[in-house]
């Protein structure tokens, strides 16, 4: 019953990361900017020249099609019928932006494809480094102009401006003016009485892609664990994430255990005291800690504890010369007192929260009937406590424990940014913010299945150490 | 019972321990070791693929440029040649009424592993831009003006560089970047069975093994092996470690050969004898780390705390804190091909509108300067005779009557008929969530609504920006503009072959006398027509408004007194390898 019951929360757990992956990887397609060209351009050129337009269209198709970009999004397309076939191999994505608008006004995906095709040659002929005529260039801008305008009756007006210009023109090169008047015959034709619909074409056209495609490729190099390169630095992907997951674990790691050990200790002392002057400044101590932002606190810390301020006790931040050391003792004792500032952050909020949940478990034992009954039978309230109340009252704990799991793995963002700690919160961010998606993908999709991988494990324990819920289900 | 105190005890014996492990060591400066904050971890020390600000400097001092601009006199300043080149005239052969820089070589210029820097080296770094399967298009663009290369085949360490025609960068073009070895980045020697003028042809069809051994080269390239393992150049320093996330380390060389050059330049002498380059992102934790003595300098400090900490007299007695003018300069980029703001009256009313001194202090805390146009407030060329425009509202008002633009609807603000259609006086400022491009923002916001103006702010991603900007997909954008020594080149923001989508020239400014005289100033040699033409430039600049120029922000940097600090007007604003002790 047992093994049926979780054979079939697995399945599900699958066809729920399955959809997570579908659509974290929509939603990264959805993303603004092209990341290509992001890639292309520098931040900081130090001699801002500007690019040669072919070159650039070359190198753009080079990294599209290292990134896979010129493959199609998923195994399958379902376009409307007046998009041309091949869409999704033109590249850049700004121009099959236009030639979707163009084919949608006109329906006449055929001739929209001619039109591109001879823009594209158009691009080849007026755009070489070596013209740099007034003619060659403004014919070359007219172009990139036009392959950037879903209006056609605006592409129409600029290639007529455009003619104008250059028909008195003496120095434009030979054949400038048959292009144009290529251009201008091939959007005349679309312009004129845009074709209707033939009745099988209001139907959706679908493409079926097998495994070339996108997605495929991200999925695919996530559960086989193939190296994925890092769009940022070249590095593989997935050493990126284990050199940051090592230090939330640790962060996280040490922050949890305190939480519990303390939130526990305190939780039982707070319901066993419950009522006491005592227990209600703890109380109040307790609820000033959960309410105060974990950023604040950090700052507060660093600010009296570390900068000197106050007091220097503290380091400000980062992991410390640990790599210099030698002996292992003193190595963890550089990291510890380095992780000491921001494990009690991240710590001291949910320290509230674990220490009430215990202690309202723990009042809810003393008022069951066996606790009554071992009173009568003599024992100690220390053995009550100690031996009974205290396993009983941890069942809520160890929920907890289950959904804290996937908290453990995910990194906190602002601690680790606050002490210059090099873990899964900053990785992730600094990753969404470059549109890194190799990195981002597997970060999701692990932090995805060690939610879902937790819950199922909370369940069995839970089963495991409750006898009730087990009788409940058989 | 439970036993009383257990948990007090337990927090104390924590507290305790902790307190114990913590004690910190005094900095120990006597060693010429450096600390330097570093704001943001760049993604690589690979000076033709590094896209981050922060990656230039550290390249720098491992890669070293073959002449760079003196921090203090801002003058080309020969480092792996032995002096600047003298153009020359071409009188034959195929480069005939062309220009010719001769370059030689420093005799002791030589790598991290003792081989001679030669013309071959050179030679190598122009071939590895042009390589097709490279994405250096950027480089490419830039050395395009260089015709030939010819290394004396009797002397390697000469190099005769040909331009046949002229250029206003061709010194920056032979000398300006960073040189790499290329038997360390080409191990394998593959670019040397290529010309580099095959590489350039556009219309060559490659072997199949050429092209394979293209892409062979072109993948080891741009690995992470030359990102951030092998870093290794002429420079003082080299790589020692890299922490991910952490820090990044330089030792000094031991035994360097620039240490046996007698005079060195600034950017050849090399004091701290290891700098280690910390990255932490938050500004507020670095500041804690410098005021605890973890860090010896940051620059990048913000400006209201850079007021209040230099005006505390404890912390004036432990640190320094400098303003070095920056050369770059924050202004509003305007849309002109925008059907309001292509009235040029209509941007001047909206300029002003603006309370510039308002900004400075309020935004930079009066950390800051004006300035009237695209060239720096520093360069000998600056137009003084200009004068930085200020709130009027009035005239703001009168420029917008002018324009035709009257409230008819009664909503408080004016719209007219553009195009057969009413349009009110309504713009975006279209910006990512940045501290100071909001605060000018909301600023301009506030004043500009006093003259009638309606103005949203547009928040987004900074990759939509980024895909705006590009696609001209905006009506006003703060943003920022970088110069650098070399003679200011308008062609890439101001010349009309720039407007296009993806162009960089974003306002859409551009008349055919301006690029007339934007084309002179690329090609004049004459120092008085180029005076000239720079005034002219920036008078029509001015008078236009096609931007709006707000302030050159001054540096902030805080530095420990244990160390002597030069400044430079050159970004950072600070060269670690002239840092020293103090009172030394």
């Amino acid at each position: 019953m047992m093994i049926r019951s979780l054979l079939r929360r697995c399945l599900n757990a699958l066809a729920l990361l399955g959809v997570i992956s579908i659509i974290a990887f929509y939603l990264s397609k959805l993303v603004p900017g092209d990341e290509v060209l992001d890639y292309l351009s520098l931040d900081d050129s130090k001699y801002a020249a500007s690019v040669d337009p072919l070159e650039q269209r070359k190198a753009y198709a080079r990294v599209a099609k290292k990134r896979g970009l010129d493959l199609p999004l998923f195994y399958l397309s379902v376009l409307p019928s007046s998009y041309p076939d091949s869409l999704f191999l033109i590249l850049p994505v700004s121009d099959r932006h236009t030639l979707k608008k163009w084919a949608r006004s006109t329906n006449k995906k055929e001739a929209v494809m001619d039109l591109y095709r001879d823009l594209q040659s158009g691009l080849r002929h007026a755009c070489p480094k070596a013209d740099t005529s007034d003619a060659a260039n403004q014919l070359c801008q007219t172009i990139r102009e036009l392959m950037n305008t879903p209006d056609l009756f605006s592409a129409h007006h600029k290639i007529l401006r455009t003619y104008h210009l250059l028909s008195k023109d003496s120095t434009a090169p030979s054949g400038t003016m048959a292009i144009l008047d290529k251009f201008n015959h091939h959007i005349e034709q679309l312009i004129r009485s845009p074709q209707k619909l033939k009745a099988m074409e209001w139907l959706p056209s679908f493409y079926w892609h097998g495994s070339h495609n996108q997605y495929h490729q991200w999925m695919a190099g996530f559960i086989t664990f193939r190296p994925l390169t890092s769009l940022i630095d070249g590095r593989n992907a997935w050493s990126k994430i284990f050199d940051a997951l090592k230090w939330t674990l640790l962060l996280n790691g040490l922050a949890f255990i305190l939480a519990i050990i303390l939130g526990v200790l305190i939780g039982l002392w707070s319901g066993t005291y419950d009522g006491l002057k005592k227990e209600s400044v703890i109380n109040i101590i307790l609820f000033t800690l959960f309410a105060l932002p974990s950023f604040w606190l950090a700052t507060l810390f660093i600010y009296f504890l570390s900068s000197g301020e106050w007091l220097s006790i503290f380091p400000a931040g980062g992991l410390g010369p640990y790599h210099g050391e030698a002996n292992f003792f003193k190595k963890w004792a550089v990291l510890l007192t380095h992780l000491t500032l921001p494990v009690l952050c991240l710590s001291l909020g949910s320290l509230a929260y674990i220490s009430r949940q215990m202690k309202q478990s723990v009042i809810n034992q003393f008022h069951q009937p066996y606790v009554l009954s071992l009173r009568t039978l003599g024992v100690s309230e220390k053995t009550i406590l100690r031996k009974h109340i205290f396993k009983n009252a941890l069942f809520p704990v160890i929920t907890m424990i289950g959904g804290a799991l996937p908290v453990l793995l995910s990194g906190s963002l602002i601690i680790e940014v606050i002490f210059s700690i090099p873990g899964m919160g900053r990785l992730m961010y600094t990753s969404l913010v470059a549109h890194d998606w190799p990195v981002v993908f597997p970060i999701l999709m692990f932090g995805a299945a060690i939610t879902v991988l937790s819950y199922i494990l909370t369940d069995i324990v839970y089963k495991w150490a409750d006898p009730r819920v087990k009788s409940m289900e058989t | 019972m439970y036993r009383k105190g257990i948990i007090p005890h337990t927090i104390f014996c924590v507290l305790l321990t902790a307190g114990l492990f913590s004690c910190k060591n005094a900095a120990d400066i006597s060693s010429l070791a450096v600390t330097i904050r570093l704001p943001n971890e760049p993604e690589s020390l690979h000076p033709i693929f590094s896209k981050s600000a922060y990656a230039s400097p550290i390249e720098s001092l491992i890669l070293l440029p073959i002449a760079e601009y003196d921090p203090i006199s801002l003058t080309l300043t020969p480092l792996l040649i032995t002096k600047m080149p003298v153009s020359e005239m071409v009188t034959e052969g195929k480069h005939t009424n062309g220009k010719v820089f001769k370059l030689e070589f420093r005799p002791e210029a030589e790598w991290a592993d003792g081989k001679p820097v030669t013309g071959e080296d050179y030679l190598f770094t122009f071939k590895s831009i042009y390589n097709p399967y490279v994405n250096a298009d950027s480089w490419k663009n830039f050395t395009d003006f260089i015709s030939e290369i010819v290394i004396d085949p009797n002397d390697l360490k000469k190099v005769s560089v040909y331009f046949d025609s002229t250029y206003i960068l061709d010194f920056e073009a032979t000398t300006n970047w960073n040189l790499y070895p290329a038997h360390i980045y080409d191990p394998e020697n593959i670019m040397s069975k290529f010309t580099l003028e095959e590489l350039r042809a556009s219309d060559k069809v490659w072997t199949a093994e050429q092209d394979s051994l293209l892409k062979r080269f072109a993948t080891m390239y741009e690995s992470p092996a030359f990102f951030r393992e092998t870093v290794s150049g002429a420079g003082p320093y080299e790589l020692d470690e890299w922490m991910t996330g952490e820090y990044i380390r330089l030792k000094r060389k031991q035994n360097w050969w620039g240490d046996k050059i007698e005079n060195p330049p600034s950017l050849l002498q090399a004091y701290p004898t290891e700098i280690t380059y910390r990255i932490i992102l938050d500004a507020a934790a670095a500041e804690a780390a410098l005021k605890a003595g973890e860090i010896d300098l940051m620059a990048e400090v913000p400006a209201s705390s850079f007021k209040t900490l230099s005006a505390d007299p404890d912390w004036k007695d432990k640190l320094q804190f400098v303003t070095p003018p920056l050369m770059v300069v924050n202004y509003l980029e305007l849309n002109n091909r925008d059907s309001i703001l292509a009235d040029p009256r209509i941007r001047k009313a909206l300029a002003y509108t603006l309370d510039y001194d308002g900004i400075l202090n309020n935004v930079m805390a009066g950390l800051a300067k004006r300035t009237v146009g695209p060239i720096h407030p520093d360069r000998s060329y600056y137009d003084k005779e200009l004068s930085p425009l200020h709130q009027d509202l009035n005239k703001s008002l009168a420029l917008i009557k002018e324009a035709g633009w009257e409230d008819t609807n009664g909503n408080g603000t004016p719209d007219k008929i553009i195009a057969g259609k009413r349009e009110e006086l309504r713009l975006s400022i279209k910006l990512s969530n940045k501290a100071e491009g909001l605060a000018i923002a909301n600023i301009v916001k506030e004043n500009a609504a006093k003259a009638g103006f309606d103005i949203q702010l547009d928040l987004v991603d900074p990759g939509q920006v980024q895909q705006d900007l590009r696609q001209h997909n905006f009506q006003v954008m703060p943003l920022r503009m970088a110069f650098f020594p070399s003679p200011d080149d308008p062609f890439t923001l101001w010349h009309s072959s720039n407007d296009s989508p993806g162009g960089s020239n974003r306002s859409g400014f551009h008349t055919p006398e301006l690029d007339q005289l934007i084309v002179n100033l690329r090609t004049s040699t004459d120092a008085q027509e180029r005076a000239a033409g720079y005034k002219k430039f920036q008078e029509i600049i001015y008078a236009e408004q096609p931007v709006i120029f707000l302030y050159v922000p001054l540096e902030r940097i805080i530095a420990s007194k244990k160390i002597q600090l030069q400044t430079s007007s050159r970004r950072p604003g600070y060269f670690e390898n002239l840092l020293k002790p103090a009172g030394s």
